[in-house]
């Protein structure tokens, strides 16, 4: 088949490749579905072209599937009436053993792509800490755009309890435990902001703005426990939210901030800091928390986000707050962020504001 | 960076007429072919990608009271020069009158066909705007759902973004967004409601065209500027009051017309509410000046006095539990 999605640009992408295709890996299963659907971008064997390469990566199966189902990048979602899940699957199996070759018998061959398919997961992206280990390579080896960034693009979610308090804390009747996100345990409050959390904690059942459905404000809403999906063109990211359909329009283009305005998402300006997307977001409210614990901030928070992806899978989350009207000094948190595979994912509703009327109107009387 | 453009929303009309004579609502816009060659992108899609403002004023419908006639000496702006909204160019031939026919194409009388029962109910609505549960849902901060979300309102405007394998609308108005997947991909299932509904699109030619279900019922699928206070909804031409079933079924249809501008054609389906499908047109999105962008709408935390005057509930005030 042609290329429908041929793209003008040349990608970007210099990976050291070496890879011997043997005569066995052309006689496995998924090789004909390769050649017919995925060839004509990313190259022979997997080497790349137009698009980029796919060996040897070891992209585990399911990823793999998750991937030609919700698209990648520049790369557009293929149907099922295209490539159905057990060809996915097969050509899955053939990338492994492209990445991997096994004695060269068509025999051993099967028998590596079925063990590939079992074991998908086995075959993992290396992280920096393991290629430091290794010693072979650095940083982020995944998929990048036709710009050479890293492609961010996808549905992500956080998984931890800052959502309810970003400190070190227990459980309590619907708060699941946290070890925290704050790096070194305490955040640096003057002492009447001190004061005034502790106040906030006290009266959090009324006085969480989240829990009149306001608009979250950043980074919490980065993680609450709902998904959020990237959208990354050469002079945006946008990052939509399924929680209250927020949307965050990250400029990229090198433009400023704007006049002052004020914004419960603030105005943020992003750019590439080598693989890390560092975003910078200033003209807040001061009308939001951090989490549902009472920690708070000023009109005058300053909040820079890095996001740095480790693996095609997984991002480290690094924030830098400041505000000297609460903080005594700068103090930052760090997570990592997951991508969500699931086949078909799309972002939900979460209309907070239709549950805040229904309680205002429900007869015993939603309000307190 | 401006916000651009928006206060010429007002005086702004749409230069959409090739014709002075009208014969038919559906030709008033072109409805055939287009002959407008759409730029592409790099991946071969017609290039939908930019800043857009609303189309300009219009009546959605003919009032129910009345028979709808085309007034004599309206819409004779022979296709006046388009691009000149934001730069007014003194040579350029006269705007065309503000349009007047209504978007509804289908039924050729301009009406919403609804079923008798739906009428009833849609009066009893607009007769009760005073509380909460039939107020305009987008008063109450609700997703405007579909087509409304391209009905023209004057602080809204949009951005459109394409990937291969998808088209991405973004909404000023409430911060809405909806993504519009390409790959022929099933709907949902039933049990999933969306407030902008769930979207699947294709091409067809140089067409978008959007398929939209799963919406909930929570929300009007028609309803633009303001209705006169104490109005019956015989009398409307906005159609608000407009109210629709969990079947509700729209599809869409986006194309350019010129450089500038698009026509969204969207046909509005529901066996529940209406004796038909019905079908309005009209150019709803005109390209935003260079520099162009949109802004932060927080509608619901600045609709607290709204919600105290429907509830007798201070949302904003401190000590109050809503859940």
């Amino acid at each position: 088949m042609g290329c429908r999605y041929l793209l003008a640009a040349t990608l970007g992408v210099a990976l050291p490749v070496t890879v011997s295709v043997s005569a066995a890996s052309q006689d496995h299963p998924g090789a004909q579905a390769y050649r017919q659907v995925c060839e004509f971008c990313h190259g022979t064997a997997g080497r790349g072209d137009i698009a980029p390469a796919l060996v040897p990566f070891g992209f585990d199966a399911e990823y793999v599937l998750a991937v030609v189902r919700e698209g990648y990048g520049q790369m557009p979602p293929i149907s099922r009436r295209e490539l159905d899940d057990d060809a996915v699957r097969r050509v899955a199996g053939y990338l492994e053993a492209l990445t991997s070759p096994p004695p060269e018998t068509a025999e051993a061959a099967e028998a590596g792509s079925e063990a590939a398919d079992a074991d998908g997961a086995g075959a993992a992206i290396e992280t920096p800490r393991q290629a430091e280990a290794g010693g072979e390579t650095a940083g982020y080896a995944g998929p990048r755009t036709p710009e050479g960034q890293p492609d961010l693009n996808g549905i992500w979610q956080s998984l931890n309890a800052a959502s309810w308090d970003i400190r070190p804390h227990n459980a309590q009747d619907g708060v699941p435990a946290g070890l925290g996100v704050v790096e070194g345990g305490i955040i640096p409050y003057q002492p009447w902001a001190a004061a005034q959390q502790q106040e906030n904690y006290a009266n959090r059942l009324t006085d969480d703005p989240v829990r009149k459905c306001y608009l979250p404000g950043v980074p919490r809403i980065t993680y609450m426990p709902f998904p959020f999906r990237i959208l990354q063109t050469p002079d945006h990211v946008v990052i939509t939210y399924e929680y209250a359909h927020a949307v965050r329009i990250v400029y990229t283009d090198g433009s400023e901030h704007p006049l002052p305005n004020d914004f419960w998402m603030g105005d943020s300006r992003g750019h590439w800091d080598g693989d890390a997307l560092v975003v910078d977001t200033t003209h807040f409210n001061g009308r939001t928390w951090f989490d549902a614990a009472g920690n708070f901030h000023s009109d005058q928070l300053h909040v820079v986000e890095r996001y740095t992806p480790i693996t095609p899978h997984h991002i480290d989350y690094e924030v830098t707050i400041e505000d000297p009207a609460v903080f005594t000094r700068s103090w930052t948190m760090r997570m990592p962020l997951y991508r969500r595979l699931e086949d078909g994912l799309q972002l939900l509703d979460y209309d907070c504001v239709d549950f805040i009327l229904q309680a205002l109107t429900a007869p015993e009387g939603g309000a307190r | 960076m401006t916000r651009g453009g928006i206060g010429l929303v007002a005086i702004a009309a749409f230069g959409l007429l090739g014709s002075a004579v009208l014969p038919a609502p559906a030709a008033a816009q072109g409805g055939g072919p287009v002959d407008f060659e759409p730029p592409r992108t790099p991946w071969g899609d017609p290039d939908f990608r930019g800043y857009y403002l609303p189309g300009a004023s219009q009546p959605l419908e003919t009032r129910a009271s009345d028979e709808w006639q085309p007034e004599e000496g309206i819409n004779r702006g022979q296709g006046a020069a388009f691009s000149r909204f934001f730069e007014p160019d003194p040579d350029a031939p006269p705007r065309p009158a503000r349009v007047t026919r209504p978007m509804i194409v289908d039924p050729p009388d301009g009406k919403v066909p609804l079923q008798p029962w739906a009428a009833e109910q849609r009066d009893e609505i607009m007769a009760r705007q005073d509380e909460l549960a039939h107020l305009d849902p987008r008063v109450k901060c609700l997703p405007s759902a579909l087509p409304r979300a391209h009905l023209p309102v004057g602080y809204n405007t949009y951005q459109i973004l394409q990937v291969p394998g998808y088209v991405i609308m973004l909404y000023e108005w409430n911060h809405l967004y909806r993504y519009i997947p390409l790959d022929g991909r099933p709907h949902l299932p039933a049990e999933i409601r969306l407030g902008m509904g769930d979207s699947r699109g294709h091409w067809e030619g140089d067409t978008l065209v959007v398929d939209v279900t799963n919406f909930t019922v929570n929300t009007w699928p028609v309803g633009h500027g303001a209705p006169p206070e104490g109005a019956p909804s015989s009398a409307l031409t906005s159609g608000h009051g407009v109210f629709h079933s969990g079947d509700l079924h729209v599809v869409e249809r986006f194309t350019f017309v010129d450089a500038d501008t698009i026509r969204y054609t969207a046909t509005i389906e529901d066996p529940n509410v209406f004796t038909q499908p019905w079908t309005i047109e009209f150019n709803a999105l005109r390209r935003a000046p260079e520099g162009h962008m949109l802004f932060e709408y927080a509608c619901h935390e600045g609709n607290g006095r709204n919600i105290e005057l429907m509830t007798g509930v201070d949302v904003d005030a401190a000590r109050v539990q809503v859940r």
